[in-house]
């Protein structure tokens, strides 16, 4: 079970031509506003005309119209008809697992409800039923959360991480939020103006990103997934490993043993030449520097650590200085708080 | 006006999401009517429906289906206009939305498109309904004026011009007619602000 497809788009002067494998399970595109990423989704639906290659579960679907291609696609809005209720919105493209749907999304108390009076997580939940009772072959999403404040986001991703697992078929999330790459994508595809960028598994992509795209986007040049060691109680701060060391984070609701991710930006990792001592900064960490280059009046810094690699930045002066070059032993100083918890 | 609600519709329909192609030349061909002396419009349904013409054998002339035929005629762009955009007021994506569900373009236009823009239809009926009520030039030559048959509310009105008081009786009920419809064709009309 697969969605293969490489389509061009033409949209006045934006030209989109994408090629993608997406194999059973999330693959989240991800990219700016503007990228292209809702067209892609429009022509795979059969919304938008589209020209080249379109296959699912090894059938083509060029030229097919929208209605026989039977995709499911949840919109960022929901956009459910307004003038029927829940029941019939539910209804319309099909009804056989209409009691399965209805508990695994806990709609039974909004059935006999219009669209115009649900809050905008129950309207999409509502949006994600109706279009699985469609029965689809493939689910494309887009943006399904972004309308929503944070703790309404919070509360629909598991109704999402259920779907995605019951599921079975190929699903195309777009998003441009990396917390719910991160929390719910297998593979991702970065996209930029109607073109490819980048793809693999997320951590590939946002924690060792090869395009300056990505880190810009995410606004993190480390991403990181660190296990939970222990929380120390009464600080509101967690001790995690990453690879072989480890970091004192600020606390999450993880429990000891679970994954977490968090972001950290480049220019939040000082590099000393000297071991700092009397410093606030909870992590200072051996490293060796495996890379310099330099990027817009600045120098990157790719860092190894014990099983584990930051990438710091600082100005040339200080490299200069420091004599900041590959292959020079070095500490990497980190405050606590430059982690940013990525948690949706 | 039965009849001219369901050609109303399908050109309503094809003007707001039809094929570009030929659309201009449709449109103007529908408001034809709107811009034309009623009078010449009754000379050109006379020529289809009159002795001699096209569709002579329907015996419109001079009958009550032949004063529909002339309402029909000058409400029709009326009801396009108006009708038109309440068609064109629905989003797009929610039709959209509904074929990617499965459903035909028939089943699009019944449960999404028409329940959405029906007030607006109604609207667009409600005026095009006053518009015809006074329709007096056109009906005049394809009619005529026989009493008790033929006979619209313009016509009376035409008729009774004589004795003054039974005119300007019947203007005020013209009137307040009007009146009622086009009221009822605002309150019908989609409020953008809301």
């Amino acid at each position: 079970m697969s969605l293969d497809f490489a389509i061009q788009v033409e949209r006045g002067s934006f030209r989109l031509e994408l090629a993608l494998s997406v194999p059973a399970g999330v693959t989240v595109l991800y990219g700016p506003s503007g990228a292209g990423k809702s067209l892609t989704l429009g022509a795979l639906a059969g919304l938008v005309p589209a020209t080249g290659r379109i296959e699912l579960e090894g059938a083509s679907l060029a030229g097919v119209p929208a209605r026989r291609r039977r995709v499911g696609l949840v919109a960022q809005e929901g956009l459910l008809f307004p003038h029927l209720s829940v029941r019939a919105n539910l209804r319309y493209g099909g009804a056989e697992r209409m009691d399965e749907v209805v508990s695994v999304l806990e709609l039974g108390d909004l059935l006999d409800r219009k669209p115009g009076g649900l809050s905008g997580g129950e309207r999409q939940r509502v949006a994600l039923g109706r279009a699985l009772l469609a029965a689809p072959r493939a689910l494309l999403m887009d943006e399904p959360l972004a309308a929503l404040d944070r703790a309404r986001r919070a509360r629909i991703v598991p109704y999402l991480r259920r779907v995605a697992a019951s599921f079975g078929g190929p699903i195309l999330y777009v998003t441009h939020a990396l917390d719910e790459a991160l929390a719910l994508g297998e593979r991702v595809c970065v996209i930029d103006a109607g073109k490819k960028v980048t793809e693999g598994a997320p951590l590939e992509v946002f924690g060792a990103p090869r395009s300056e795209l990505v880190p810009r986007l995410s606004g993190f040049e480390n991403v990181l997934a660190l296990t939970v060691v222990e929380h120390v109680g009464g600080d509101g701060v967690t001790r995690a490993r990453l690879g072989g060391v480890e970091l004192v984070v600020p606390t999450s609701e993880a429990a000891a043993g679970e994954r977490v991710f968090f972001g950290l930006a480049a220019s939040e990792v000082l590099v000393a030449i000297e071991e700092p001592r009397g410093i606030s900064a909870r992590n200072v960490l051996p490293a060796t520097i495996a890379e310099a280059t330099a990027d817009e009046g600045a120098v990157l810094l790719r860092l190894s650590l014990a099983g584990a690699e930051l990438v710091a930045r600082v100005v040339p002066s200080a490299a200069r200085a420091l004599a900041l070059e590959p292959g020079r032993k070095v500490f990497a100083v980190v405050k606590t708080s430059s982690f940013r918890p990525l948690a949706v | 006006m039965i009849f001219m609600l369901p050609v109303g519709v399908a050109l309503a329909f094809y003007l707001a999401r039809g094929p570009v192609r030929f659309r201009a030349v449709v449109e103007a061909v529908v408001m034809l009517p709107l811009v034309l002396p009623p009078v010449a419009i009754g000379v050109f349904l006379l020529a289809l429906f009159g002795r001699g013409g096209l569709l002579a054998f329907l015996g419109f002339a001079g009958t009550w289906l032949g004063a529909s035929a002339a309402a029909a005629a000058v409400a029709l762009p009326v009801f396009v206009r108006v009708a038109r955009a309440a068609l064109e007021d629905v989003d797009p994506r929610l039709e959209g939305m509904a074929s990617v569900l499965g459903a035909s373009p028939l089943r699009v236009a019944l449960t999404i498109t028409l329940p959405l823009a029906g007030r607006g239809l109604l609207a667009a009926f409600t005026l095009a309904l006053a518009r015809a009520l006074g329709e007096f030039g056109a009906t005049i030559l394809v009619a005529g004026a026989i009493k008790g048959d033929t006979e619209t509310l313009p016509i009376a009105i035409y008729q009774a011009f004589e004795h003054r008081g039974e005119a300007t009786a019947l203007c005020l009920v013209a009137a307040g007619l009007a009146f009622a419809l086009a009221l009822a064709s605002a309150w019908l009309s989609p409020r953008r602000s809301a």
